[in-house]
């Protein structure tokens, strides 16, 4: 069942399929849940582009966008 | 009596090393009570996964030896240490936490392990550490537990060179720090933890996690102590390794006052999420360090969980591609919990992981400017002290948040800047658990930084304290 709020088993199986990586029947769930919440930190750090840019432009650092 | 019972196993590097100058001690009968010592509170605690007796024995009675001969190498000579288990010695296992390097015994010291023994210090065992330094204990060796209340986790990944080191089973330890585990695991049981700056200890030798974020530094029970390790290890290796630049044997310079030494504070420093008690310790501390003549300066830092998660994209990647073979090759040599974090790791985009060295550079650019108005900043370690064994959520002040990121949120940006930080103990909670305050400076500055736990340590009595631990 592809009930799983979030990254579903179905991607998640068929990245490890396509990558030989062979995941338990009883441990897919977690694997599901650790990616979603991974996803959700990724989603937050991709947000941070304007943040880093202000951070150094605030203590005026050279940088090169 | 049996044999070095005499020996005070609280006693400091610099005390015991003055008693084997003056006879008053021996090589020998020091390792015999360490060992006894360890014998007793291992099964308690399990701080080591293995205790090299013959081979500390072997050294111990060799360096009495030169002590007969007129030979002393220096404060370390006849000291007992534990190293982490992912710090390679010649003939001793050396397991990583793992099971797929359970059988592994490397054939050459690590360089800080000749380094250590060139100075005369003694490898008592190898100490227990999360599985490959990476977020959990392996069921094969089982979790550290902290010696001021054993049901409380001493955290990770190198507990076990921590609680050995607060609980008397050695005179001093090396751990290894990727995102604060020397920190954390220091502050949690209340003794000193320092994560040298990048590329002042060699790493050869030293099972890698990141190698770009990879840290070995030392722990002690007094931040002399610590420094007297960090002497002996901060040097150039004959590898070309390490770029030792201006981290020099200067151990005499930690006491030197603090008068006009600018502490940076960073204005989100006592906010909601810290623990009360634990802000309460750190803002005395800090006014310790004021009294001493510190000059405190507002500051304004990256944000913390920011650079957590740039060091967790960067380091989940780097361990998911070192491993990507073994773990398909020998899955059930890795635990659950690892085997999902590495699997995990394989689905960071390469954007993402090119996006956080992006975002590292600004949190290195921002601290260059914040050094360039203190000579160090001081923040907590850990928002609250040591939690249960197990805990997967922590109460801040009446809130409840996930242990991560949140309990690590101070001590990643530093391996991402590469800086110097130093845990120093400051106090307990009302329970009875140790809390700490950290102290960053300028890369290559360690000696600034140890400088400040130090005139801390000097006017404080809080690291005198040692836990009463159950025995079975």
């Amino acid at each position: 069942m592809d009930s799983h709020v979030g990254i579903s088993e179905q991607i998640v199986r068929g990245y490890c399929d396509l990558h030989g990586i062979t995941v338990r029947a009883d441990e897919i769930q977690d694997l599901c849940d650790a990616l979603t919440d991974a996803i959700a930190d990724l989603e937050l750090l991709r947000q941070c582009d304007a943040s880093a840019w202000e951070m150094a432009v605030a203590f005026r650092v050279e940088r090169t966008p | 009596m049996a044999a070095g019972e005499h020996i005070d196993p609280w006693l400091s590097i610099s005390e015991l090393s003055s008693r084997i100058r003056a006879g008053e001690a021996s090589p020998v009968e020091v390792v015999k009570a360490i060992v006894e010592r360890t014998n007793t509170l291992n099964p308690v605690l399990n701080c080591y996964i293995t205790v090299d007796e013959v081979g500390a024995l072997e050294q111990a009675q060799y360096l009495e030896d030169l002590l007969t001969r007129g030979i002393n190498l220096g404060p370390l000579h006849g000291v007992p240490i534990a190293l982490k288990d992912n710090i390679d010695t010649a003939g001793v296992r050396t397991t990583v936490g793992s099971r797929v390097f359970a059988d592994r015994v490397p054939v050459a010291d690590a360089a800080v392990v000749e380094l250590l023994k060139s100075r005369g210090a003694i490898v008592v065992g190898k100490t227990n550490m999360y599985e490959l330094a990476n977020g959990s204990w392996h069921p094969d060796y089982g979790e550290t537990r902290n010696p001021w209340d054993q049901t409380r986790s001493c955290y990770g990944s190198s507990g076990g060179s921590a609680s050995a080191v607060a609980a008397g089973m050695a005179y001093g330890s090396l751990g290894t720090d990727t995102g604060g585990s020397i920190r954390y695991p220091a502050a949690l049981c209340g003794v000193v933890g320092l994560k040298p700056t990048y590329g002042s200890v060699s790493r050869v030798g030293v099972f890698p996690l990141s190698p770009d974020l990879d840290h070995v530094g030392p722990i002690g029970r007094t931040v002399a102590d610590v420094a007297l390790q960090f002497a002996a290890i901060s040097r150039p290796s004959t590898d070309g390794e390490a770029h030792v630049e201006a981290t020099q044997y200067q151990v005499d310079t930690i006491d030197d006052d603090i008068n006009g030494v600018r502490i940076g504070i960073p204005r989100t420093q006592n906010d909601e999420t810290v623990d009360s008690e634990v802000q309460g310790a750190i803002g005395a501390a800090i006014d310790v360090l004021e009294q001493q003549g510190a000059e405190l300066v507002d500051v304004d830092v990256p944000d913390y969980l920011t650079s957590c998660r740039v060091v967790w994209t960067i380091f989940s990647a780097t361990v998911a591609q070192d491993h990507r073979k073994l773990v398909r090759e020998r899955p059930n040599d890795y635990s659950k919990t690892l085997r999902t974090s590495l699997l995990v790791g394989e689905f960071i985009p390469a954007v993402d992981y090119v996006h956080a060295q992006r975002l590292r550079e600004g949190i290195r650019a921002a601290y260059d400017e914040v050094m360039k108005t203190v000579d160090v900043v001081v923040l907590p370690v850990t928002p609250v002290p040591a939690q249960k064994i197990g805990a997967e959520m922590i109460n801040i002040n009446g809130r409840i948040e996930p242990v991560w990121p949140v309990f690590e949120r101070y001590c990643p940006q530093f391996n991402a800047t590469g800086m110097p930080a130093l845990s120093v103990p400051c106090g307990f909670s009302q329970q009875g658990l140790p809390i700490a305050f950290q102290v960053t400076g300028r890369s290559f500055d360690d000696w600034m930084v140890l400088r400040v736990g130090s005139a801390y340590q000097n006017a404080t009595r809080w690291h005198n304290s040692h836990p009463a631990i159950v025995e079975p």
